[in-house]
């Protein structure tokens, strides 16, 4: 089967696990200890919720992982047509990424190479992980993981899986809104203003020429790199190296590094690109909590991820 | 300025870089057209749970009130599952309830549309202002999206804006029917919510918020509420699954 | 700087990968769910959750031991049933139907929903994962969508 043939193949298998998470933690998530985590002044309490703090359904079972699309939904996903003519373009100021941009090539089932076609560098206990997580999607008992549960799953899938995100940027920082998961990264110029330890990591900025430079560190929990749980562990320190380019059309070039001893053997980066797509800026709407919030709304083929 | 890749002395390299990106990265303003710029970061002036209806009373029809009555019935019990899914499950509370929140929001201006980004559970709402790029690929009525959206509609509806004045008019429609107004006052799928935000000198925000479903009530009736300007600081990550304190956490396998 | 397909065959290659992926798609999309068994109860409506990444239903039918248990199934879009004539505004909680779905494999009560006939006779397929769905069909719901 040649190479394209074969990735024509991939990528249409990936697409229809383009939101079905169908898979579990690396690790059980750490349960904070209620009311210890998130700073938020109303400590987590819906707008309009009752004093003294939620009291939701007991069990709180696992969440459900995402659907696969139909083929509506595939189509109305990949099928992403050229911007029109009269578009407005971005700012040509090459440090303003503020604009809605959007991942237009097929999403990659398993990140299996570096950019520069070298297999992915497992040690064994990277390779002992990965194998385990594919083999479930064998045996028909995908695990759950953060994507199911719509708690933050990390970058790298979040910036994967096809759906735009806003960038607005203010002069000191850069806050990343997505539209799936509702998901939000802000990059902090000042480290000394650095948030704290947060499932998206802490990510702080910098420029180098044209090229933000992010790195994030301080994970809460190790992440599923993609849907086939490629692992990093909560010690991952990632790098996104951001330049905005225009070819064709413009985009965002993102060099992802991922720098994780404990399941790599040295630090290794692939390519991504997200075009300019001021069509996508407003937002389909993500309520995903609606299901995995309730007792009963782990999806019910998903299982645990057993511990190492 | 251009910085190419020509040889320079690195510490004259290190100052025009600095200079060039102090230039650059301008810090996003709203557009040069808007009459006023609302963006900043901003918190409500007085916490409540509740909106106040102006007039004293929510103007029930008997459908309402008795929906109302359940709800009450069911806050006195703690049995949030059955009225209150933003308590219950994370959910979204929906508009206009997400106005209440305790936490901060942030507002964008950007050409075409406003964007506001909450605290709480990391939600975003959009008020379309009429002259973005078309069609909206995310939302556009054939689309399969745009369809579910119109046929069961949403919790945070996108919302039409417009100015008049120094106010920014906002009418949102096409709810589902399975969030609240408030933490207790129902709604269904025909609910219209119009509110006025406006600056009330340069640091209150204020938002009239006109409340409207036949079905719920008699009539339409208004609510305020205000928010004081907060530093811009960013948010901390927010996970309402993690922090809520349930007995259960839904995150334990 | 990545290389770029020009847009039209971007989206022709997207068409043609579905076409041909139709049968591998359809079975790796249900990777949890076994979708040579179908299951059946007599169901109460209990809850539709409508929304992303997909839709779900609750229903409520009679456990192994006769009591009632509550059963979460992952169902089409609200699109879905419009295209077979159901309006999901119209359903209500409690309304009975006699309900199929594909079990998952993990062994948990629940599954994807495969059909539901109501009281009137009529019956809503979900047709979204149904095995040997073939290259023309995926195009021809494609189309439609468009």
């Amino acid at each position: 089967m040649n190479s394209e043939i074969k990735s024509i193949w991939t990528g249409a298998a990936v697409l229809a696990l383009l939101v079905y998470a169908g898979a579990a933690f690396a690790q059980p998530l750490g349960v904070p200890p209620p009311g210890a985590e998130g700073s938020s002044a109303d400590g987590g309490l819906p707008p309009g919720g009752p004093p003294g703090g939620p009291n939701g359904p007991p069990g709180g079972g696992p969440p459900g992982a995402g659907g696969p699309p139909s083929a509506d939904a595939a189509a109305s996903l990949l099928a992403v047509p050229p911007l029109p003519a009269d578009a407005p373009q971005p700012s040509p100021d090459p440090h303003n990424f503020d604009g809605t941009w959007y991942h237009e090539a097929l999403l990659q089932f398993q990140i299996t190479t570096d950019m520069f076609g070298n297999k992915a560098p497992f040690n064994d206990a990277g390779l002992k992980v990965q194998q385990r997580r594919v083999k479930s999607l064998k045996t028909g008992t995908p695990f759950i993981n953060a994507s199911a549960l719509c708690i933050p799953m990390g970058q790298p899938w979040q910036m994967d899986l096809n759906m735009p995100f806003h960038i607005f940027q203010s002069k000191d920082r850069l806050d990343f809104a997505f539209e799936e998961y509702h998901g939000l990264m802000q990059v902090i110029m000042d480290p000394a203003k650095a948030l704290p330890a947060a499932y998206m990591g802490s990510s702080v900025g910098h420029w180098d020429g044209d090229t933000l430079v992010v790195e994030t560190t301080s994970f809460k929990d190790g992440l599923w790199l993609d849907v086939d749980g490629t692992p990093t562990s909560k010690n991952a320190k990632l790098t996104m190296r951001i330049r905005k380019v225009k070819s064709d059309h413009w985009f965002l070039e993102v060099e992802f590094t991922l720098d994780d001893p404990i399941y790599y053997t040295h630090p290794w980066s692939w390519m991504r690109d997200y075009s300019w797509r001021p069509d996508m800026t407003l937002f389909h709407e993500y309520n995903c909590e609606l299901q995995t919030g309730a007792k009963d709304g782990v999806d019910p083929s998903l299982v645990p991820e057993p511990r190492d | 300025m251009n910085i190419t890749g020509a040889a320079r002395s690195p510490s004259s390299i290190g100052w025009a870089l600095c200079l060039a990106m102090a230039a650059a990265v301008l810090p996003a303003r709203a557009p040069a057209a808007d009459p006023v710029n609302l963006e900043g970061t901003w918190k409500i002036s007085a916490p409540q749970l509740a909106f106040r209806p102006e007039g004293g009373s929510i103007p029930f029809t008997d459908i309402g009130r008795k929906r109302y009555a359940q709800n009450k019935s069911n806050l006195a019990k703690r049995a949030y599952e059955e009225y209150d899914y933003a308590t219950a499950r994370c959910a979204s509370p929906g508009l206009p309830r997400l106005m209440l929140t305790q936490g901060r929001f942030r507002i964008w201006q950007r050409r075409g549309w406003v964007g506001f980004q909450f605290e709480w559970n990391r939600l975003a709402r959009e008020v379309d202002m009429g002259n973005l790029t078309q069609p909206q690929l995310r939302v556009a009525a054939n689309s399969l999206f745009g369809q579910d959206d119109v046929i069961v509609g949403r919790a945070v509806p996108i919302s039409k804006g417009h100015w008049e004045g120094d106010t920014l008019v906002v009418a949102t429609e096409g709810f589902q029917n399975n969030t609240l107004i408030d933490n207790l006052v129902p709604h269904g799928y025909d609910l219209k919510t119009t509110e006025r935000i406006r600056l009330q000198g340069a640091n209150t925000l204020e938002d009239r918020i006109t409340i409207e479903d036949p079905r719920y009530f008699t009539r339409p009736w208004q609510t305020v509420v205000t928010y004081q300007r907060q530093p811009d600081d960013p948010f901390p990550e927010n996970v309402c699954l993690v922090t809520r304190t349930t007995e259960g956490a839904a995150v334990k396998p | 700087m990545s290389k770029r397909a020009a847009h039209p065959m971007r989206f022709g290659w997207a068409m043609l990968a579905m076409a041909i992926t139709a049968p591998l798609w359809a079975h790796h999309s249900a990777a949890g769910y076994d979708l040579t068994k179908t299951l059946s109860a007599q169901a109460t409506l209990k809850e539709f959750r409508w929304g992303a990444p997909h839709s779900a239903a609750v229903f409520t039918i009679k456990g192994p031991d006769g009591k009632p248990e509550d059963m979460t199934v992952a169902c089409g879009s609200p699109a879905m049933f419009v295209k077979q004539g159901f309006m999901p505004k119209d359903f209500q909680i409690g309304d009975k139907m006699e309900i199929t779905w594909h079990p998952a494999i993990s062994g948990h009560l629940g599954g994807m929903l495969a059909s539901a006939k109501v009281p009137n006779g009529r019956v809503f397929k979900d047709v979204e994962f149904a095995p040997g769905l073939t290259p023309s069909d995926v195009l021809k719901q494609a189309d439609t969508a468009k």
